[in-house]
């Protein structure tokens, strides 16, 4: 028996991904549904949006890309959906994000803007594109005069010529910040939120949230976004009764991500078992 | 489905599929099929950053402003020999109408070319001056933004250990005055925070030995803090990692097996098996080392 326990702390590694594997598929095909509990910092975003004015926009700096679809995807979707419903104009830039950035981020905005068909580019939101020069640099000039830090908007458009623009010219002109990236810049939270005291938004992968949540309660966030989670719980508060219209990247991978942690947790209790009995055995042998 | 709801070409999506596969194989174990796609990756995204780099900031906001400008001056008939030297004499026309944009423009140029001077060994010292400038503004910019980012956090800590109810105000609760009743859970919380943050401190502070009474145990229950803030971290970066597996996963079995495969004709089905076979067969000739067998914690120990 105890042999059989120390083997399972040796227990080759592609039979665990197996399982893991397993775990996420099946829930794809048999689809399942999960009750999904919004944590306190998902209802600080919400509550926050919430309760915006709409004559002054917010300013989404969104530079995920592929490599963080699973988890930034969702989380820009609830987003601007919430701003679309509200009517609250928002102003997308990309500062030293990942350069598809906009690119991504436009095809968020194309696929939520068919349920609110009414809502206008250039007068409901623009993209401003790119703009490498990361850091406070470009925040800071943003912060000051935004059409100096964005010349233009992604298209090549003059940014007065954009209605929206025109009544965004500084940080004074903006009620909310929200950075969605695999790893929101902090210099957001030091050089604006520390000297103009503009409300700050994360929503950040899983890996970067540790780190992150220390902001909350000394209040230089007003809530974090957490991974594919942070969406799935956005989209619980945004469609409390209707399930079927949960429709974001964090409500379809959320059933997955449960099943894969499960068989993860699994994996990490016989792994302890075994190590345990191994260290019984040793003691044993001691004794003999 | 392609992000955004855009639906792709049957190719992409198969295409798509394959190369995730190849990706995959590496769990299997490390092969060259693997590592050529790792390669060709990292060579798209270089070629992606560049051309974006060039498109979206150095042709707008610096080839566009400082040569575009003098384009429209040279009439379209003008014959090609002559147009580099019209646009040389737009260019000393433009310094003559603004002469202290071009003095600024020159003294930043100059600036800024100080740097190559460190391929110099005699006139490295030239480079040192920009080198300087920027350390300075670096640091300075450093400071304040650690300052302005960690200030709160400092003053958060300060927490009272009796507290009352949380409000507006206070949002740890305030300090327990005459007739205020006390927060037990609020209380709680706070001595819990105090007590980490001085524990961990204590842990990290060196000048005194730790096998003094107070401090041995308070180090001690720093350290134990410490590991479970990393188990934290480890948990997330699980989360992490799943989230980005399972996009890939959904995308195998949402769009290529569901959608790409029974819509099909027999055509693209014989295609596509036919590509799959290939795939494997080269998978096989390239990977045909058998993969190391994972070693038990002893033995890696003994290893070293």
């Amino acid at each position: 028996m105890l042999d059989f326990l120390i083997k399972l702390q040796t227990i080759d590694r592609r039979w665990i991904y197996l399982a893991v594997g397993l775990a996420c598929v099946v829930p794809f095909i048999v689809p399942m549904r999960l009750t999904v509990r919004p944590s306190q910092e998902t209802i600080g975003v919400y509550k926050t949006i919430e309760n915006l004015p709409r004559d002054k926009a917010v300013l989404i700096d969104s530079g995920w890309d592929a490599g963080s679809l699973g988890e930034n995807m969702g989380q820009a979707e609830v987003i601007v959906e919430h701003l679309f419903r509200r009517r609250v104009p928002f102003v997308v830039i990309n500062i030293g994000g990942s350069p598809q950035g906009p690119q991504f981020m436009n095809a968020v905005i194309d696929k939520i803007h068919k349920r609110y068909p009414d809502r206008k580019y250039g007068i409901d939101w623009v993209n401003l594109g790119y703009n490498q020069v990361g850091g406070w640099v470009t925040m800071t000039l943003a912060a000051k005069d935004l059409h100096k830090a964005f010349p233009r908007d992604y298209k090549g458009t003059k940014v007065n010529e954009l209605p929206l623009m025109r009544k965004t010219r500084n940080i004074d002109d903006i009620s909310l910040i929200c950075c969605i990236n695999y790893s929101p810049s902090e210099e957001w939270i030091g050089f604006i939120h520390g000297v103009y005291g503009t409300p700050i938004a994360f929503a950040c992968a899983g890996i970067q949230s540790t780190s992150e949540y220390r902001y909350i309660p000394s209040k230089q966030l007003v809530g974090l976004l957490v991974s594919a989670r942070g969406s799935a719980e956005y989209d619980v508060l945004l469609h409390p009764n209707k399930s079927e219209d949960r429709t974001s990247k964090g409500t379809e991978l959320i059933v997955p991500l449960t099943y894969g942690h499960l068989v993860i947790i699994f994996g990490v209790v016989i792994g302890n078992i075994g190590y345990l009995a191994e260290r019984r055995r040793k003691r044993l042998r001691r004794w003999e | 489905m392609g992000i955004g709801g855009e639906p792709t070409t049957l190719w992409e999506i198969w295409l798509a599929a394959l190369i995730t596969l190849a990706i995959y194989t590496f769990l299997y174990s490390d092969n060259k099929l693997y590592r050529a796609l790792l390669n060709t990756s990292i060579g798209l995204s270089v070629g992606y950053w560049f051309v974006v780099g060039w498109k979206q900031v150095l042709g707008p906001k610096w080839w566009d402003l400082a040569w575009g400008g003098f384009k429209p001056k040279i009439p379209h008939n003008a014959v090609w020999v002559t147009k580099p030297i019209m646009w040389i004499g737009n260019l000393f026309s433009y310094i003559g109408d603004h002469p202290w944009a071009f003095t600024y423009w020159l003294f930043l140029g100059l600036l800024g070319t100080l740097w190559y001077f460190q391929l110099s060994r005699k006139y490295m010292w030239l480079s040192r001056i920009v080198i300087g400038m920027t350390i300075g503004m670096g640091a300075a910019a450093t400071f304040k933004g650690a300052f302005l980012l960690n200030a709160p956090q400092i003053e958060d800590s300060f927490r009272p250990l009796l507290a009352t109810t949380p409000d507006s105000l206070w949002s740890n609760g305030a300090p327990i005055s005459v007739g205020a009743p006390i927060n037990w859970l609020q209380s709680i919380n706070n001595i819990i925070f105090v007590g980490t943050v001085v524990c961990v401190m204590v842990y990290f502070f060196f000048s005194f030995s730790h096998d003094r009474k107070p401090f041995g145990g308070m180090a001690k229950i720093g350290r134990w803090m410490l590991m479970i803030t990393f188990g934290a971290f480890f948990g997330n970066t699980i989360m992490t990692r799943m989230a980005i597996f399972l996009e890939r996963v959904q995308f195998l079995v949402r769009d290529w097996a569901k959608n790409a495969v029974p819509n099909t004709p027999g055509i693209y089905y014989a295609y596509g098996f036919a590509i799959l076979f290939v795939l494997i067969a080269i998978y096989y000739i390239l990977a045909r080392r058998h993969p190391t067998a994972p070693t038990s914690p002893d033995a890696m120990n003994k290893e070293g």
